[in-house]
């Protein structure tokens, strides 16, 4: 899991051009959106893509983003339990 | 001065003429059907509203033997018959040609690889080859303002024509259903796989159209010298939300502004409104909220949408000849795909084509990047 | 209606003039993106997001920020009356080219390029940095000198009865980036450099 969060947090701040943002800073708890990290929709729609391209999850709908994508904690227990790749 | 429509022209599945289309609209057709993924090579199905590639190959061929791109080919058979029965000199030192496009010929793009020439894809490229058409030689504008191009170039072909530089502009929106923009608006989660349902409580996203629509607009000093019936941008506003690049505004904000600019001056009797209505569940929940804070809940309300689909560049420009046919001919058209209300602020939408007498419609558009226009329709009385 | 340019401000490829001095040079070698961060952090600009536009985008925020600075008009404070008029020949051509990789054989549709390929997204921006609510139009042209383009600005400054307006060339495409904006109002004095149909083109360097 450990392993799964550094990942993804690298990633994240790479395809969200998260500049000035190290993965020191962001708690695995911090929520991503609103006061946390400051995402927005289409950074909402980028991390569904990510899900698909590297761990090959594929949401259909835009809300179902919401739970998954509420932390980094959240996101890696949601991949690990579906991830196809 | 006085703007008005001099002329225009509607090319799409539901015809080639401003008539046929009409008159498919009022049959209630749609040209919007079923695609399997694999028809644009996307990853899922999806509904659009796309023109036959041989009815309109044997269209053009009776004007011109020349081997030019779907996009081309549509708007330059728009503008040549918008211009079929009119006065109007294309190739004229004071006439103007406006080319509102989102993304033109972009089938054609290729990778930036070693040098790859993208030349063809320009947009002032595609202009020029229809101006040129026509023997125009002044540099067109292209006006690529998302969304709102269409009625944005309108408004610019108003604020010309007042300069007294120009005696017509010939306004030609156009946009061609790709690969690039259906998956892009797919990575979006915008696009529906059935006939979109503007305002209804199932809406769930939108279809692309395609579609070529002319416009041409001319001046005169005072309305009597206008035959009645005629129909004038009497008045127009753009905004933009200042809030996201892509999210239409919660609040409304930027589409107020300009409904509450346009409605200030003058008598405000409108008798209907031809909104946006995308059917995406963001787009139209911003109109409602920006119609209700407007005054306007009551105003009896369509969108073309699930008759042509969101045909981009050309929507502002094809839904206001629409608006103004419908003026003309005393016809509210009834918002196909509409059943039940799915917006936190009830509009009063049209569910059943009906004659009435109209006198005056309100055009709205909004499109990524936060903009919206809005332009006032009037009718010359009888 | 005689309209003046009271600021103007250029980049071009690695360098920043304003008012046609140069305010930033950066290295030679740096290619023209990397370049548009340095001129950022140059300015000592906090603004997240830039990190996100596209090149077309940073080049017309960063023209527009540095244009914008030590006047009213900088700043989150709502304008209703401003208007943003720019011009480009490429439209979104670079992030076109761009997009167009993410939906090839490795088939991932990226909605964060695509939103960019609309060449009036840079107006967002600027719009949305220094709340500006006012009309804008983004108009493609091979020229840089469109008569036409010039027209409008005069009628919508007469028919918005706007105090400022914000116009120019902004474009950017395959590691060339080229923009030259300028803040304009009516005239007052004669003396003033005057917005006319080769402006644009007069003050490039």
């Amino acid at each position: 899991m450990e392993k799964l969060i550094i990942e993804l947090k690298t990633e994240i701040i790479k395809v969200l051009n998260l500049e000035d943002i190290t993965i020191e800073d962001i708690g695995n708890d911090d929520p991503l959106f609103g006061d946390g990290l400051g995402l927005d929709s289409i950074d909402a729609l980028e991390l569904i893509v990510l899900m698909e391209k590297d761990y090959g999850i594929k949401l259909k709908d835009a809300n179902q983003g919401r739970d998954i994508f509420k932390s980094i904690l959240t996101m890696a227990e949601y991949i690990s339990k579906n991830r196809t790749i | 001065m006085f703007i008005y429509l001099k002329s225009n022209n509607i090319i799409s599945p539901l015809g080639f003429s401003t008539e046929e289309n009409f008159t498919s609209v009022k049959s209630g057709k749609t040209g919007v059907k079923y695609y399997a993924s694999d028809t644009l090579g996307v990853s899922e199905n999806f509904c659009a509203s796309i023109i036959d590639n041989e009815l309109l190959d044997s269209k053009f061929s009776l004007i011109s033997e020349k081997k030019l791109p779907k996009f081309e080919k549509m708007a330059i058979l728009s503008v040549f018959n918008a211009t079929k029965n009119t006065s109007v000199k294309l190739s004229d030192k004071k006439t103007l040609f406006i080319l509102s496009t989102t993304k033109g010929n972009i089938e054609y793009l290729k990778e930036n690889k070693s040098n790859s020439d993208n030349s063809e894809v320009f947009l002032g490229y595609s202009a020029k080859i229809i101006a040129e058409f026509f023997g125009n030689t002044n540099e067109p504008l292209v006006i690529s303002n998302a969304c709102i191009s269409g009625l944005t170039a309108a408004i610019t072909a108003k604020r010309l024509l007042k300069t007294g530089n120009y005696d017509n502009i010939v306004v030609v929106g156009a946009d061609v259903v790709t690969k690039f923009v259906v998956s892009g608006f797919q990575s979006f989660k915008a696009l529906s796989e059935q006939t979109c349902k503007p305002f209804d409580a199932q809406r769930s996203g939108l279809n692309i159209g395609e579609a070529a629509a002319t416009a041409i607009f001319s001046a005169v000093k005072t309305e009597k010298e206008l035959a009645p019936g005629t129909i004038i941008l009497e008045n127009e506003a753009i905004t933009n939300d200042a809030n996201h690049i892509s999210g239409p505004s919660r609040t409304g904000a930027g589409l107020f502004l300009g409904l509450d600019k346009i409605l200030k001056n003058g008598d405000n009797e409108i008798s209907f409104i031809n909104a946006h209505g995308t059917a995406t569940p963001y787009n139209d929940e911003m109109e409602a909220i920006a119609f209700t804070g407007a005054g306007l809940e009551n105003v009896p309300t369509n969108s073309f949408k699930a008759y042509f689909g969101h045909t981009l560049g050309a929507a502002g420009i094809l839904e206001l000849i629409m608006s103004a046919v419908s003026l003309q001919n005393n016809l509210l058209i009834k918002s196909l795909g509409y059943e039940k209300n799915g917006v936190s602020k009830p509009l009063n939408i049209i569910t059943k084509t009906q004659e009435k007498t109209l006198n005056s419609c309100i055009k709205t558009v909004s499109g990524f990047g936060g903009c919206n226009a809005v332009g006032l329709l009037k009718k010359i009385p009888d | 209606m005689d309209l003046s340019v009271i600021k103007y401000c250029q980049i071009k490829n690695n360098a920043c003039f304003l008012n046609g001095e140069n305010i930033f040079q950066s290295s030679e070698e740096k290619t023209a993106d990397k370049s548009l961060v340095e001129l950022y952090r140059s300015r000592k600009i906090k603004y997240p997001k830039f990190f996100k536009m596209d090149k077309l985008a940073k080049t017309g925020f960063l023209a527009v920020d540095i244009l914008l600075e030590n006047t009213e008009l900088y700043g989150t404070e709502p304008k209703y009356n401003t208007g943003i008029f720019l011009l480009n020949s490429s439209a979104s051509l670079d992030t076109d080219e761009v997009y167009l990789e993410t939906i090839g054989d490795n088939y991932f549709p990226s909605p964060s390029v695509f939103v960019y390929t609309l060449p009036n997204i840079v107006m967002g921006e600027i719009s949305i940095r220094h709340k500006f609510f006012g009309e804008n139009i983004f108009f493609v042209s091979s020229k840089k000198n469109n008569f036409a383009f010039y027209d409008y600005v005069n009628q919508a400054f007469i028919d918005n009865q706007m105090k400022y307006a914000i116009v120019g060339w902004v474009d950017y495409y395959r590691q060339k980036s080229d923009a030259l904006v300028m803040l304009i109002k009516k005239q007052d004095k004669e003396t003033e450099l005057k917005f006319e149909k080769n402006t644009i083109l007069n003050l490039y360097k």
